[in-house]
């Protein structure tokens, strides 16, 4: 295994232009940051809160899902919790069938079981249709970072990608997109299963909440059938507006001026024949309530700033890490991956204290990746 | 409520949309600048502000009657403006809020490319979560969705280029009645 880490490395350090791309989005991190959290500066104090409520969720993880189940559940909705990656990977093949055609929004939790490469092995047709995704999904690649996945693709690269697919020509950024929204239209339409990811749970209102810029995340979740949300146990909070104050510290830790949607899902709607039938929530544990050692892992809302402000990160982009990667990946990794991989990847961190710098959740990442470093967890 | 609206016209604009305040009587000249000949959508809107609507030249498309129609999706795929009414407002955001109950509001406002959201004044609150605390102290009933939008649909996923549209609308207006 190290040595095949050690390849992924080297190779990603000899390509430039996988580089350009994490470079600079690393470099203006910091910059992004600021201004984010200078534009709403209670994002500060509102992380500060969540990370409360998320301990309390966390102190008794069975309890909350319980407590979430039962505001959710009604008509048209199920929750399946599941232990294992396996058995979340099998239920959805179920719900999916193998006919199906499926629009799929953003999920880390979905890469995390590799859903897209499982559902695709039994052939269901699948479309990533968050455009840094799709790019990731054509070249059949890992998403590199937590909310921009192609964020080591430079434009020329997106662009020969793209081509084979749309057969359009595309002279800039603006015609990439504009063709990536032509094609994706009828996929939407046609589709009769919508997968999505989720950022927070409310227990007091039995809500999903999730966010995107795009707009597919909107069409994902209206226009099919069925809808499979996939998420996790670390996402449930006491209220709504607690879920939606941690939509707001995750976009503004990104470095972002504001998420264009937030969208709120409490049913299947009424007095029409079009959109959902059915809701199916995955949640999802896969080591997460059995690991006690890197618990603290469970409190990060996947902003992604510790990896954009991790100079290792910034030199070998994405190849650092086994789907979650880098920074918080690497003990993400240990706990719902493989440990000796993580263990693996954990000495490749310098220990400069960087990510604990940023984390919004004030997370003591370098702690954590000690404890894997030394095989104490 | 000065202060709201100015509050929430320079974060929407920072946000990417578009900011009209007008009176009544000119919401259907407004409509057609924007609208242009183009068909239109609609949902949730006041049953006066329907009738005005009635009285454009386009090909009307009123989705709260339509939302039992079989194909109904193929029918509107090529619908090129959304109107939706407003629920609530939120200034420091510059944020509209939709409740949904029959998703024809997510129709309209995340299928075509241009979405007009019509709104009063009135429901201007200072910040998100004071949005958010009016709707779902007022919804009655199941509502299935609440669709907080942000400005205009976009993507940065290459080369953290901001681009608009992605999948949803590429222009957003909030047409506030005096
Ligand atoms: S560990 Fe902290 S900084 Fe890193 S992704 Fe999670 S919340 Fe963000």
């Amino acid at each position: 295994m190290f040595s095949h880490l050690h390849r992924r490395i080297l190779f990603s350090l000899r390509d430039d232009d996988l580089r350009k791309g994490s470079k600079e989005a690393t470099r203006e991190e910091f910059k992004n940051r600021h201004g984010s959290i200078e534009r709403h500066p209670y994002a500060v104090k509102w992380a500060e809160e969540i990370k409360e409520k998320k301990k309390v969720m966390l102190e008794d993880p069975l309890k909350s899902i319980e407590s979430f189940r039962k505001s959710f559940e009604g008509r048209g909705k199920y929750l399946h919790f599941l232990r294992s990656a396996d058995e979340a990977r099998e239920l959805i093949l179920n719900i999916v069938g193998n006919e199906s055609t499926v629009v799929k929004s953003k999920s880390l939790v979905g890469e995390e079981i590799e859903l897209r490469h499982f559902l695709e092995g039994k052939g269901v047709k699948l479309y990533e249709t968050d455009l840094g995704e799709f790019l990731v999904q054509l070249v059949n690649g890992r998403p590199a970072h937590m909310v921009t996945p192609a964020v080591n693709m430079t434009e020329r690269r997106a662009r020969e990608v793209l081509y084979p697919v749309v057969k359009k020509r595309m002279d800039d950024v603006v015609s990439m997109v504009l063709e990536v929204r032509h094609f994706m239209r009828d996929k939407f339409l046609s589709a009769n299963v919508g997968i999505i990811g989720a950022n927070a749970l409310a227990v007091d209102t039995g809500s999903i909440v999730f966010i995107t810029n795009e707009g597919n995340g909107a069409l994902t979740s209206t226009l099919p059938e069925k809808i499979i949300v996939i998420t996790s146990i670390e996402k449930i909070y006491p209220t709504l507006q607690d879920a939606i104050k941690a939509c707001v510290v995750q976009t503004v830790y990104a470095g972002f001026r504001n998420t264009t949607y937030i969208h709120i899902i409490n049913g299947v709607p009424v007095d029409t024949s079009n959109g959902p039938r059915e809701i199916h929530l995955i949640m999802l544990d896969n080591n997460r309530i059995r690991d006690d050692s890197l618990k603290e892992t469970l409190y990060c809302i996947k902003c992604g700033s510790c990896q954009l402000s991790c100079p290792i990160f910034s030199e070998v982009d994405g190849s650092w890490g086994h789907i979650y990667t880098a920074a918080i990946g690497i003990p993400w990794t240990a706990i719902t991956g493989d440990r000796s991989i993580a263990r693996d990847l954990s000495y490749l961190c310098l220990q400069c204290g960087r990510c604990r710098e940023v984390c919004p959740m004030k997370i003591d990442i370098p702690g954590l990746i000690l404890k894997i470093k030394r095989g104490r967890f | 409520m000065k202060d709201l609206l100015e509050e929430f016209k320079n974060s929407l604009e920072e946000n990417g949309g578009s900011f009209h305040l007008i009176e009544r009587e000119k919401l259907i000249e407004l409509i057609m600048d924007i609208a242009g000949k183009n068909d239109i959508m609609y949902s949730g809107l006041d049953e006066s502000i329907e009738n005005e609507i009635k009285k454009l030249n386009s090909k009307l498309y009123p989705l709260d009657i339509m939302s039992n129609e079989k194909n109904l999706k193929e029918k509107i795929r090529d619908v090129r403006v959304g109107i939706t009414g407003t629920d609530a407002l939120a200034a420091e955001s510059g944020s509209i809020v939709l409740v949904d109950f029959n998703l024809m509001k997510s129709f309209a406002a995340f299928l075509p490319e241009i979405h007009i959201a019509i709104a009063d004044e009135k429901k201007i609150f200072p910040t998100l979560l004071d949005a958010i605390d009016h709707v779902m102290k007022n919804i009655k009933g199941n509502a299935s969705a609440i669709q907080i939008i942000q400005g205009p649909s976009k993507t940065g996923d290459i080369e953290k280029k901001i681009v608009r549209p992605s999948h949803g609308p590429k222009e957003l207006h909030v047409i506030i009645l005096r």
